[in-house]
């Protein structure tokens, strides 16, 4: 299995890469939209995705790009299986939601949308959503925005994500699809995102430890800094190589796929949030202000952590699965 | 992969599921080189020696793919450790392929092949370790012989191996990676001068050996490559050593991990619970089959590196800390599992881990050959372009 993007993916990503450079938000969102990129009409594969969200890390993009992605996949899944659901994918724009609690979904009658929510959520990003997408390990439901009430707009971590705490009464889901496929999907490319934020750190820091002087030498030149980013670089390459190869097994559809992916999560998860933090390290008190993006990365690494199912679940789905041949 | 690749798969391993040993590989000694010489001769006539080496050598001259998919093979089959056998196989045998005279390969490599001759490594000395560069057992021509005096040190299975890769200084004014030589030094029969001191290890076995050289006269033939051109003998074979055997040792620690979950589901001694009922334990658990996943991906990259380029790079440094360094958490792990059972070392009879000498053992996997902290200097300078440090 070859573990490097070929010819093809190495235009898609570099495409993907001078848009985020290019545009600004709202123009960013639009030009996704006008390639394709969130249906995967172009027929991606969730590695083409993975390769994009890659990009969208690395450059802390905000908006809720990951939510509109795994929900029009759902859509076109649940399509698939003949739902007499009537919803137009490309009008969907999702907000993710985290479950506070554990949030119960009753399939009433086991139709697509059959299933009702009761629980407390957190929505990321709800603002134009026109719905809400919460993906679990046994199945993933998409709610109509209007269906829930407004909650209370909260302050994030991550001042580019915007944050509002709802309870859901009992709110009948538009779309309901159980099993963890979409879960699995989800859990790649919050890893593709995570992957982006290590490396973007290891850049930083690599490129501030080549120019920024004290005792009369660059400050890579002295081992705690330079071990530091080798660190960084290792986890990097830990990250994206699990990532890519989890994106590989779900859309080769092999029987190990949601054990790569929740590997990916982890792995990913563990080197965004530890790459962030040695990055602020490595720039001194600079790294503590927000005078520069340290924090920012660090931030959104931990909006990453918390959403697609946190660590514990993984590593916990990671105990109860076969091993891989 | 081909059909024809799968079909090479399924061969190797009926192959190994008729061959590989049950008997435990004794751990160091005489005993340690006739179990790994036998079990190397019985690959061999199987066809599985030298799968990516040149036919007039005793090689098949397959693609570097079926030489991985052997080594994979292999690993999951429970194949023992190459042991004794290691030098000759991944280290000598490609120098010698690279830098050796027509007469020097004929004469070892299909040997080597054969399970007939053990190999050891002369690099490190008393004063010179992580640099290297900095030995200075001495080499003086006279004649037609080299006359060698000095120390070598850590130098595994000298005790017991035929011949030895051997550095040596010739010439003590130039820049100290130019006036190096490597040389092939016979250890059995004894060369006059030469004695080997086994020094036992953290975990029991003695293999690291002291080999003092004094006034040893060996004749120039046996000098590989250019006199002072060492260094570079030394450099350019480096990743044909390891090569494809990166795989074996990912699919190695892999089953590591599983069996030690294996162990953490069952009772501890005395009937205590489970280990994995511990949540801690249990995280910890799941997240090394997490990390050695990972570790896998990585090897991938790796080859895939290799098969574009003919080299991992500097790149390949990432793998081997992330692996020496997990090899070394998962030990740990294993003697959190344990706990009081941790006491007692079981050896390694019965086909039974001893978890206890696996945790000894694996303070060196971030020592022996190049340490860690020395990685990652590599790393900084030649992945990420940081200054130079040494
Ligand atoms: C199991 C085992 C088998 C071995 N087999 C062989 C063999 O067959 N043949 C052979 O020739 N050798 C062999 N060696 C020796 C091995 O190559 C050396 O141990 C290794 O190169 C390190 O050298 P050293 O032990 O002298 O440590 P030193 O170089 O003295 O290092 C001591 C400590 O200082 C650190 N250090 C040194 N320099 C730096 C630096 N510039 N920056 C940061 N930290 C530094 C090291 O990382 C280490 O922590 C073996 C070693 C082991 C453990």
């Amino acid at each position: 299995m070859d573990l490097l993007p070929d010819a093809r993916q190495e235009a898609l990503a570099a495409r993907a890469r001078s848009l985020v450079a290019e545009a600004d938000a709202p123009v960013l969102w639009d030009r996704w939209a006008e390639n394709g990129w969130f249906d995967g009409g172009d027929g991606s594969t969730l590695v083409d995705h993975a390769l994009r969200f890659r990009e969208l890390g690395r450059a802390l993009v905000p908006g809720p790009y990951l939510a509109t992605v795994l929900a029009r996949r759902l859509v076109a899944a649940v399509g698939a299986v003949e739902s007499g659901v009537e919803l137009e994918a490309a009008a969907v724009v999702a907000a993710l939601a985290v479950p506070c609690s554990p949030v119960s979904v009753t399939a009433v009658d086991g139709s697509p949308a059959g299933a009702r929510l009761r629980g407390r959520l957190r929505v990321l990003d709800g603002t134009g959503a026109t719905h809400v997408l919460l993906v679990t390990p046994t199945g993933a439901a998409l709610i109509e925005a209007d269906a829930l009430p407004a909650g209370d707009a909260t302050r994030c971590l991550d001042p580019q994500v915007a944050l509002t705490a709802l309870t859901a009464a009992d709110v009948p889901a538009a779309l309901w699809m159980g099993g963890g496929d979409l879960f699995t999907d989800a859990a790649v490319l919050a890893a593709a995102c995570a992957s982006g934020i290590a490396e973007a750190t290891l850049r930083a820091s690599t490129d501030f430890a080549k120019t920024r002087e004290q005792f009369g030498k660059p400050i890579g030149a002295f081992q705690a800094v330079k071990h530091r980013c080798a660190d960084m670089a290792i986890r990097a390459e830990a990250a994206w190589c699990q990532t890519a190869y989890a994106a590989l097994c779900v859309d080769a559809e092999r029987s190990d796929a949601a054990f790569q992916a929740h590997t990916a999560k982890v792995v990913a998860g563990d080197a965004a949030i530890r790459n962030a933090s040695a990055n602020i390290q490595n720039h001194g008190a600079v790294g503590c202000t927000v005078e520069n993006d340290a924090h920012l990365f660090l931030k959104r690494a931990w909006v990453l952590e918390e959403v697609c199912g946190a660590r514990r679940e993984h590593l916990s789905a990671l105990l109860d699965l076969p091993a891989p041949e | 992969m081909t059909d024809a690749d799968l079909a090479f798969r399924e061969e190797a391993k009926a192959w190994l599921a008729a061959n590989v040993p049950r008997e435990p590989q004794p751990e160091d000694g005489v005993a340690m080189r006739e179990f790994d010489m036998a079990w190397q001769a019985r690959q061999y006539e199987g066809g599985w020696a030298g799968i990516s080496w040149p036919v007039e050598y005793g090689g098949r001259a397959l693609s570097s793919l079926r030489q991985m998919i052997w080594h994979e093979e292999y690993a999951r089959a429970g194949g023992p450790k190459i042991g004794t056998g290691f030098v000759g196989v991944n280290d000598a045998g490609p120098t010698l392929m690279l830098h050796g005279t027509e007469e020097q390969k004929r004469k070892h490599l299909p040997r080597i092949l054969r399970g007939e001759e053990v190999w050891a490594q002369g690099y490190s000395e008393p004063g010179a370790g992580s640099d290297l560069a900095a030995m200075s057992t001495a080499g003086v021509v006279d004649g037609d012989d080299i006359v060698i005096t000095g120390e070598k040190i850590w130098t595994s299975y000298a005790d017991i191996s035929d011949f030895q890769e051997l550095l040596v200084r010739t010439n003590p004014d130039a820049p100290k990676h130019q006036g190096i030589t490597w040389l092939i030094c016979p250890l059995d029969p004894r060369p006059p001068g030469l004695t080997v001191e086994p020094i036992q290890t953290l975990s029991g076995p003695r293999h690291l050996c002291r080999v003092v050289y004094d006034e040893v006269r060996l004749p120039l033939t046996c000098v590989v490559g250019e006199i002072d051109g060492g260094w570079h003998v030394v450099s350019s074979s480096l990743y044909l050593k390891r090569g494809t055997g990166r795989i074996a040792d990912q699919v190695s620690l892999a089953r590591a991990v599983e069996d030690l979950l294996a162990t953490a589901r069952l009772p501890g001694s005395g009937g205590r619970a489970p280990a994995i009922e511990d949540d801690e334990i249990a995280h910890r658990l799941a997240t090394a089959r997490a990390e050695v996943a990972a570790l896998r991906a990585m090897t991938y990259a790796e080859l895939s590196r290799v098969d574009r380029n003919g080299t991992p790079g500097a790149e390949g440094s990432l793998g081997r800390i992330f692996h020496g360094e997990l090899g070394q958490r998962v030990r740990l792990l294993a003697m959190d599992v344990l706990g009081p059972d941790a006491l007692q070392m079981v050896g390694r009879a019965d086909g039974q881990r001893d978890w206890v000498q696996e945790y000894l053992w694996s303070f060196t996997e971030t020592i022996g050959g190049g340490t860690s902290d020395i990685q990652r200097s590599v790393i900084g300078e030649r992945v990420l372009g940081l200054p130079r440090d040494r």
